[in-house]
């Protein structure tokens, strides 16, 4: 029995970040990864897709190249071209994570883990089982695509995210079920690429979780694309058709029958708690994920989880800084979640990033809420780089003018949100916003009008 | 040339200090800025810093010594000076850096008055003209900032530093504050980098609304502040915006006494809590509530909403003063799971740690006063909520059963329902099902 100051299992982004906070504290760390360093993120998830909507988007402005004055051939997608380009990025990334765990000290182990005693954990890898003795164990396995109970959901030519990764050829027509951040990115992905592509969300509004007018502005823009959306509209059944998939989908207008070469499933994560013996430990988990308290302990003295095996939000940026804060906490030292500036980014075209309160939620809340809008086609730098679609929403409440919450749909949007982010974490006001000097020309400048708007004095809107 | 040490004065209050132990020997030498000893006062520990380089000449005041403030303990200079009478040569003053964490208070009033009634000529001070008016203007000495110009130079820029050395907030706790009469150097933050927040804030405002009324005397005048005057807007809000009417019933709860006590018995070990009446009853109105949904609506403008999700709230009495945690959809969720959420809230409310979405959202509350022998009364709705039920107590009485008469377990129910929103027979309705279920709990299982 090998002994280790903190084992942690899963290399994602909350296993490798915990690994490296804990060393940087001075702990002697053993990082057991099953499959491959830097999780679904950096493999077959946040980190691929971007590589391939990166190169979506070279195609996509090739196309409109002559708006700029730029002359160029009708461009063609090299698909094969753009997956070892994703390949390259991915390779790149994971041997960056490999290199900093060793940097700090980490060993890192392969092979599947799970909980064998108090304090112990077995790892089944390439030298047989061997057992490592902790007094502190962290669990940081991840998720899985959920598959939907539905008829032909196994069959071939049905997908999830993974698979859609790893495509050999573009498919003519494409399926996406599910309107979440991962079926409107490979919408968006697959609908550039000239895929003709069919969106399905069973409740009312793409994007649900987000703000109501994010929804609404993403499903204009893709069906601009040319792509079909159907919300409030459930798949039964997909059946092996001639040569193509038939997905019977039943919406407000009844039954609706859609072919296409390939279906992806991207209706969710679910977390990956099997065969970690946390029954035999005593963690309490149920199917949302294994339950933590706020410094990410679970119901064992000694056992944290962080990341998607905790379900909730499921993003990455929330599991790294929960892996910093079981690090810290579990070393001694004092830590807790905060969940109430959380960013959340969906990579379709444009862009759509949110943190804090929708506008709704702020309602329901019980504040007396302030909204100010400003559209990218009042904003000099939107115009002069040609991407005028979208706005910026700033959710504020009366009392104290405290930022509630930050919504932005368009080019950029997910590095503009981080303002709001800062702004909820030092819990900005709309003074603040309002005083702050936004460079010109930039993006950031529809932020500062959507705060003075929100405060009743935009300058550069048109007075109504 | 000689220079003489001298005992600091560290603000108007302070008269005297004991030097606490001298850390240069006569005869060592030493450089400007070094600490030559450290003294006492009834705030702090200091160190008191060589005001020139040379040798320490003499001491004159021992370990142990209590010296009035600006008295000469001390001569630096070099070997051959002739050492002057105490009240001669130049004196420099000595800077300050405090130990104890006591001293800033004590620092930040240090005393323009330096010198007087000493004998003693005031310690002179190396600092630009705008850092002089700068300490004027905010009524500091000088001889409590550190410089940070040429040669130690006292410059503006160390007198707003000093002067700023307050606690860190954020805008919006400091906006809090000051409406809610709070003083931030009072608070310990618990935001980023130990900055206050919010939340401190209102911990803070609650602290001090629940501890006001336990020190108070007669005659006293407590400010309205912090919970205090948040449930006072809110139910004075509700008094007047609402068309409050409440119906009462007075419910068979045998069974539910007799399942509360045997899901205690049966589960209070394995749980490690004790299912409770109001675990119950959360679960109970949030069925009742998901079967009318008339009821978990809200007014909104000129159109009512109803609201999809049934999150409960259990008014709380707490040391900080009423509070309402509430538990987020209680329709989906276990009698167990009820108890242990509601217990975590309870605790977390109780000790002013509660979650930004812990005491708000809610869409029904329910408010216990069964344990103060309370029968029927007619609660404030919580707005911007439809109605409240308020819970009295349960005890035995006689009641006709199948005409005879027989003791059983009575609970009189008070439903206050806003009458804007639903009429008295669709809220009647209502309070039927609840004691419906009341008096058949096994119901929640159909």
């Amino acid at each position: 029995m090998m002994p280790t100051d903190l084992i942690v299992i899963g290399g994602g982004p909350g296993g490798y970040i915990t690994a490296l906070r804990a060393a940087q504290l001075g702990a002697h760390v053993t990082l057991v990864e099953a499959e491959y360093l830097g999780g679904v993120c950096l493999n077959v998830g946040c980190i691929p897709t971007k590589a391939l909507l990166a190169s979506a988007e070279v195609y996509h402005v090739v196309s409109r190249s002559a708006e700029f004055g730029v002359r160029a051939a009708k461009p063609e997608a090299d698909w094969p071209a753009m997956q070892a380009r994703k390949a390259d990025v991915v390779a790149k990334l994971v041997g960056g994570v490999r290199m900093l765990l060793g940097r700090a000290g980490v060993d890192v182990v392969e092979g599947h883990a799970h909980l064998s005693g108090p304090g112990t954990v077995a790892v089944d890898g390439a030298g047989g089982m061997q057992t490592w003795a902790a007094p502190r164990i962290v669990i940081a396995t991840g998720s899985s695509p959920l598959t939907l109970p539905i008829a032909g959901g196994d069959l071939p030519g049905v997908l999830d995210s993974t698979g859609a990764l790893a495509l050999e050829a573009l498919p003519a027509s494409l399926l996406v079920v599910g309107g979440g951040a991962v079926g409107l990115e490979f919408a968006t992905l697959f609908a550039t690429l000239g895929s003709q592509v069919t969106v399905v969300e069973m409740l009312p509004r793409l994007a649900p979780l987000a703000d109501a007018d994010v929804g609404d502005t993403l499903r204009t823009a893709l069906l601009l694309q040319g792509a079909k959306v159907h919300v409030s509209t459930k798949i039964t059944a997909i059946e092996a058709g001639r040569g193509a998939l038939r997905a019977r989908l039943q919406g407000p207008q009844g039954e609706v029958i859609v072919e296409a070469d390939k279906a992806l499933l991207a209706t969710g994560r679910r977390p990956n708690v099997a065969g970690l013996g946390l029954e035999a430990a005593g963690v309490r988990y149920d199917r949302r994920g294994i339950q933590v308290n706020e410094h990410m302990a679970t119901s064992v003295p000694g056992i944290y989880a962080v990341g998607d095996v905790t379900g909730g939000s499921m993003l990455a940026h929330v599991a790294m800084h929960q892996g910093a804060v079981a690090a810290e906490s579990s070393l001694g030292h004092k830590a807790r979640m905060r969940y109430d500036a959380v960013p959340s980014c969906i990579f379709a075209r444009p862009e759509a990033a949110s943190v804090g309160l929708t506008e709704q939620a702020a309602r329901e809340q019980g504040y007396d809420v302030r909204v100010g809008r400003f559209p990218f086609n009042g904003n000099g730098k939107a115009i002069a780089q040609g991407e005028v679609d979208g706005f910026i929403k700033v959710v504020a409440e009366a009392r104290y003018g405290a930022l509630l919450g930050l919504h932005i749909v368009g080019a950029h949007a997910s590095d503009l949100v981080l303002e709001g982010a800062l702004g909820l974490t030092l819990e900005m006001t709309l003074d603040e916003l309002a005083a702050t000097i936004h460079p010109h020309p930039s993006l950031g400048e529809a932020l500062a009008e959507a705060g003075l708007a929100a405060l009743g004095r935009p300058l550069h809107l048109p007075k109504s | 040339m000689i220079r003489e040490v001298i005992l600091p004065q560290l603000g108007e209050t302070m008269n005297e200090g004991t030097i606490v132990r001298w850390l240069v020997h006569e005869g060592d030498t030493v450089q400007k800025g070094d600490v030559l000893f450290q003294f006492e006062t009834d705030k702090a520990v200091l160190d008191a810093e060589a005001p020139a380089a040379g040798r320490l000449l003499k001491i004159l005041q021992p370990q142990g010594a209590r010296v009035p403030v600006l008295a000469v303990v001390g001569f630096i200079g070099e070997p051959g000076d002739v050492l002057p009478s105490p009240s001669g040569g130049q004196i420099v003053g000595c800077a300050l850096h405090p130990i104890g964490a006591a001293a800033r208070s004590g620092a930040t009033s240090l005393s323009p008055a330096v010198g007087e009634g000493t004998g003693v000529r005031a310690p002179r001070t190396f600092a630009s003209p705008r850092a002089r008016r700068a300490a004027r203007e905010r009524g500091l000495d000088l001889a409590g900032v550190t410089g940070s110009g040429p040669g130690g130079r006292i410059i503006q820029a160390d007198v707003l530093a000093f002067a700023g050395a307050q606690p860190r907030a954020t805008p919006l706790a400091r906006k809090a504050a000051a409406e809610a009469g709070v003083d931030l150097s009072t608070l310990a933050g618990s935001g980023p980098g130990g900055r206050i927040v919010r939340a401190d804030v209102d911990q803070a405002g609650a602290v001090e609304a629940a501890a006001a009324p336990v020190a108070a005397t007669p005659g006293e005048i407590i400010p309205m502040a912090g919970v205090r005057a948040r449930i006072a807007e809110r139910m004075a809000a509700s008094a007047r915006e609402t068309a409050c009417v409440t119906l009462t019933s007075d419910v068979d709860a045998t069974r539910l006494v007799e399942l509360r006590t045997r899901l205690k018995d049966a589960y209070a070990e394995a749980l490690g809590y004790a299912i409770g009446y109001n675990d119950l009853l959360i679960a109970i109105c949030a069925r009742a509530l998901r079967e009318h949904p008339l009821v978990n609506s809200r007014l909104e403008g000129d159109s009512i909403r109803m609201i999809e999700e049934v999150h409960v709230g259990l008014a709380v009495d707490t040391e900080r003063g009423l509070l309402v945690p509430v538990v987020r959809h209680a329709d989906r969720l276990g009698v167990a799971e009820i108890a242990r959420t509601v217990r975590d809230l309870v605790a977390r409310a109780r000790e002013g740690r509660s979650g930004p979405d812990e005491l708000k959202g809610g869409t029904f509350t329910i408010t216990n006063l069964g344990a103060y022998g309370i029968d029927a009364f007619t609660p404030i709705i919580n707005l911007p909520e439809c109605a409240i039920l308020g819970v009295g107590r349960i005890a035995p009485q006689p009641a006709v059963v199948d005409g005879e008469i027989a003791v059983r377990q009575h609970l009189w129910l008070s439903l206050t329902f806003d009458h804007r929103l639903v009429d008295g027979a669709p809220a009647a309705r209502f309070l039927q099902r609840i004691a419906r279920l009341i008096a058949e709990p096994y119901l929640l299982l159909a």
